[in-house]
């Protein structure tokens, strides 16, 4: 089988190798290798190429490469249509061609002259397409499904391909034979020596690449290379076969045009090999000559017509005339697809009956493999880019198009049509050519083809995939890898009466073709369909590809979804489909967020660092302040108990006072120890306060009796005025007497020092008792009544100071009352000295109370 | 001619030992208990040398050694101060002061530095 699947593969070679080639190396001498180069290079990479395609090919029943692009690409009606339609346009002139070949080479043989001189009814043109017509029915449209290998046609073509490479080497053998040693011969090498190619700078680039695309990309290759395919098996050898028949079908191309040129200098070149054969070698040689041209030329035409004859009917004709599903119509698509040969076919020689006269085998050829590239980008995109998409295929394709039409078809249609191209100045085609420093067929290819890719990245990237596309890009780009029956089930949820998927395949493929195909699925699969009513997914994917066999993917997908009851996908199932891409998407989201996260959470060590930084800044303060304070008594204890150290004889007078001092500093160091002690234990909330119901009277009255001794010494007159239904308060007695001791004994202190006076005062205010403290005193700063409670606040002014006191009573008093539910605030509605006020919540009951505190 | 020194402190029993300890020293020695009356002070009698608080109620010690430092025949300064960082005591000499002395010290460590100051 490797053999006649490489020997199928040379339906490349048609009556352009036979003939065509003869004339190209004639004309331009050694370039008409390089159209047999590019495949043979492409085999390199056909064969894993090849085995994706040949995977496809068989889940997804593709028939042609309008199957094929409209299956990648979200089993879209509109792309198949549009790739049918200009393949059509595009390899119509190329089987003109092959009709012009046989019929020609007919002429040549009988001696009747020159085409053109006949009458339709005796033009044997006509002839070998009628009896092409016939031999593509018979071997191309006896099974509906039309990707069903079929035996008989590829071992006809293989048996062609075989008959033309023996003819070739045995015309050429006998020929070259004959005048080898002629003195023409031997002239005509000189000659050939002597010759410069004509081909333009970049033009064998150009022919390089668009016969490597031509490979796989014409119908007639397609069909071949994967629609014909039986195994994967085949393609190993193929990589060597078909190269090595390119070589032997080639070895005598030279030699005839060296010796057509010297002896016809003025006869048709692509006719060489009959001619000179008919001098040299005989009419039977001739013959056979003939016979090895007819069958490279037939071959070509079947293959070719039942390729776009396919494409054609599924994507034109079906679609418009056959989709209706209850009707048996496997008759009916097999009789449209019967017309759309006999159509390809009459339109072949119509457009050879006018144009092909004119023009060489070898540029018509170009002409179509130029067309036929414009496929490349969105086949190679559609095989392994999974970003590509439909739309981005289908405009593609046609800017592609325009592009070729432009350059390749424009310039015959003005010949038809005697327009004069000359006048439309750089619109011109050939003057724009020639502006690029190209010939008209490397602009036209590589122009069409520059475009045609960016415009099928850009719109890839830019557009979006549905879901049944992006299925469909997941399925053909990791073939044959990922299973692909498991994935595309994953797109079928639903179900639907078995009956009803048996007669949509009754009518598409026939009863018996059907009944057969549903056995065999059902033995494989262990299903009796009488027991089991109900299609499931896997039956429904089965049926849906048997369907694309004969009616394409499109009009398949259609049609069973006529008769499925889809359920709506799942967002998860979706979500599961897609994942694929968007996991990169979810990661990168997962790590801004990741690194948004870290950004705060660093902000938030260095705000605490701040804050840190802030809090040991003030505590140094603190500390720093506490030592102070003990630095300015201790420093007067050892002043004078160092002179009573040094002074034994000091007068008791002034012995009595250092001591007396020195007590006092000492007092004045303890007092400041505990309430540095006492704030510590507040400001950490370790302080416990022992609270009880009590009158607010009693313990401003003790606490005025206590001071009263201060006043006096101060010279200050102490009042006191309390209100009588004063209600009690709830809260630790010795805490609030320590606050009023230290208000009181403050104001005292800071007391005008001529007529001080002194008025305490409390009463009820709403739900609240208030305390006044009132001095006659100099009164406190506008800027410092908010800092006075804070702890030693004259350090803040650093070098000012309160005239006596630790600088932590008003803290602590702030402390306690805070403690209380309370509130302590220099008071400013008195002009006259200075006024603190203080808060303490109304006695409201033990369990009330209780709640507040908690 | 007696040596005249001017000391100036809020706290009043540091006050009172200064005076004490100086006098029995020989010294001619003058109190004050703020920054204003210690100005009055060194402008009435130009000690020759001032030992000054820094932290008091109206005119802080900076000031005053300010004033001091800028009259003819200028005093020696000695701050004598609680403020013991040493930001403080550079701020000290910025305001010309010839001694920064912390609290506490010992009666004869001030001695020998008023003696010496005042030989100088």
């Amino acid at each position: 089988m490797p053999y006649i699947y490489s020997l199928a593969l040379a339906v490349y070679c048609t009556a352009w190798t036979f003939y065509g080639s003869i004339g190209r190396a004639a004309q331009s001498g050694l370039d008409f290798l390089l159209i047999y180069l590019g495949p043979a290079l492409m085999m390199f990479l056909w064969h894993p190429m090849a085995k994706r395609l040949f995977q496809i090919k068989r889940t997804q029943g593709i028939s042609s490469l309008a199957d094929f692009l409209s299956a990648r690409y979200g089993k879209d009606q509109n792309l198949g249509f549009l790739v049918a339609l200009l393949s059509l346009v595009g390899i119509l002139p190329y089987i003109s061609l092959q009709i012009k070949a046989i019929s020609e080479s007919f002429s040549i043989l009988s001696g009747q002259g020159e085409i053109g001189e006949y009458q339709v009814y005796n033009d044997p043109a006509l002839y070998v397409s009628l009896i092409m017509f016939v031999f593509t029915i018979l071997f191309g449209t006896r099974y509906v499904q039309s990707n069903r290998p079929k035996a008989g046609l590829i071992g006809t073509i293989a048996f062609e391909s075989l008959f033309k490479l023996i003819a070739f080497v045995v015309v050429g053998a006998i020929g070259l034979s004959q005048f080898a040693g002629t003195e023409v011969f031997s002239e005509g090498l000189k000659d050939f020596a002597l010759k410069k190619p004509e081909m333009a700078g970049g033009d064998w680039f150009t022919i390089l690449l668009i016969s490597a695309f031509a490979f796989f990309l014409l119908p007639r290759q397609f069909q071949m290379g994967v629609v014909e395919n039986n195994s994967e098996k085949n393609l190993a050898k193929a990589t060597w076969l078909f190269p090595l028949y390119l070589l032997i079908i080639n070895l005598f191309v030279l030699p005839f045009a060296v010796m057509g040129t010297q002896v016809f200098p003025t006869a048709d070149s692509d006719f060489y090999l009959l001619s000179l054969s008919m001098k040299y070698s005989g009419p039977a040689t001739a013959s056979l000559a003939f016979l090895g041209g007819l069958s490279a030329a037939s071959s070509m035409i079947i293959v070719s017509t039942l390729a776009l004859g396919n494409m054609l009917s599924t994507y034109v004709l079906v679609p418009r005339l056959a989709l209706k599903k209850d009707r048996p119509l496997s008759r009916r698509i097999l009789g449209l697809r019967r017309w759309a040969i006999l159509l390809i076919l009459a339109l072949a020689y119509v457009y050879y009956h006018f144009f092909a006269a004119q023009n060489s085998l070898v540029s018509i050829g170009l002409v179509s493999f130029v067309a036929m590239s414009q496929f490349a980008p969105a086949f190679l995109g559609g095989l392994y880019w999974r970003e590509a998409k439909r739309k981005a295929a289908f405009w593609s394709i046609l800017s592609g198009f325009v592009i070729w039409f432009y350059f390749l078809v424009l310039p015959q249609v003005a010949a038809f049509a005697g327009w004069d191209l000359m006048q439309w100045g750089i619109l011109n085609p050939e003057a724009l050519a020639a502006t690029f420093g190209l010939s008209l067929l490397s602009a036209a290819t590589l122009l069409s083809l520059s475009l045609n890719t960016i415009v099928f990245v850009l719109i890839s990237l830019e557009s979006s995939a549905s879901l049944e596309e992006a299925n469909q890009a997941t399925l053909f780009v990791s073939a044959p890898s990922v299973s692909a029956n498991g994935l595309s089930e994953g797109l079928y949820r639903g179900s639907a009466p078995f009956p009803d998927i048996r007669s949509l395949l009754q009518n598409f493929l026939g009863r018996d073709r059907a009944e057969e195909v549903l056995e065999r699925y059902a033995r494989l699969n262990n299903i009796d369909w009488s027991t089991s009513p109900t299609a499931d997914n896997r039956v429904i994917s089965f049926a849906e590809r048997l369907l694309s066999e004969a009616i394409g993917p499109a009009s398949a997908k259609i049609m069973i979804s006529s008769v499925v009851q889809r359920e709506e996908l799942s967002r998860d199932e979706v979500l599961g489909i897609l994942e694929e891409s968007q996991k990169v998407l979810r990661l990168n989201r997962e790590l801004s967020k990741r690194e948004e996260q870290l950004r705060l959470a660093s902000e938030e060590l260095q705000h605490s660092n701040r804050r840190l930084q802030e809090m040991t800044e003030l505590k140094d303060e603190f500390l720093y302040t506490v030592t102070h304070e003990l630095r300015t008594p201790l420093a007067a204890i050892r002043m004078q108990a160092e002179l009573l150290q040094d002074e034994p004889e000091m007068p008791a007078e002034d012995r009595e006072r250092f001591v007396n001092n020195i007590v006092s500093d000492c007092e004045r160091l303890s007092r400041l120890i505990s309430n540095v002690l006492d704030l510590e234990k507040f400001e950490s909330g370790s302080q416990k306060l022992s609270l009880s119901k009590l009158s607010l009277d009693g313990l401003i009255r003790q606490s005025v009796e206590q001071l009263e001794n201060l006043a006096l010494s101060n010279g200050v007159h102490l009042s006191c005025e309390i209100s009588a239904a004063l209600k009690p308060t709830f809260a630790d007695a010795d805490r609030i007497q320590q606050v009023l001791t230290n208000l009181i004994g403050n104001a005292i202190k800071f007391a005008n020092p001529k007529q001080g006076k002194v008025w305490v005062t409390a009463y009820q205010l709403d739900d609240d008792l208030k305390v006044n403290i009132h001095d006659n005193g100099k009164g406190i700063p506008e800027a410092d009544r908010q800092l006075i409670f804070d702890k030693f606040y004259q350090v803040r002014d650093q070098t000012r100071r309160k005239p006596s006191g630790s600088g932590l009573g008003l803290a602590i008093s702030k402390n306690i009352i805070a403690m209380h539910k309370g509130r302590i605030w220099v008071d400013d509605d008195f002009k006259v000295g200075a006024k603190i006020s203080f808060t303490l919540p109304i006695y409201k009951g033990e369990s009330n109370q209780k709640k507040t505190e908690a | 001619m007696k040596t005249k020194i001017l000391i100036v402190d809020d706290e009043i029993n540091i006050l009172m030992s200064l005076e004490y300890l100086l006098k029995r020293k020989g010294y001619e020695v003058y109190i004050a208990r703020n920054g204003s009356e210690a100005k009055a002070l060194a402008d009435q009698h130009s000690p020759d040398l001032v030992l000054l608080d820094i932290m008091m109620p109206d005119v802080d010690g900076y000031a005053v050694c300010d004033y001091l430092k800028a009259k003819e025949n200028a005093p020696k300064v000695i701050f004598l101060t609680a403020k013991s960082k040493k930001d403080d005591i550079q701020k000290g000499y910025d305001h010309g002061a010839d001694l920064y002395l912390i609290k506490p010290f010992a009666n004869k460590d001030l001695l020998a530095e008023i003696k010496s100051l005042i030989q100088s």
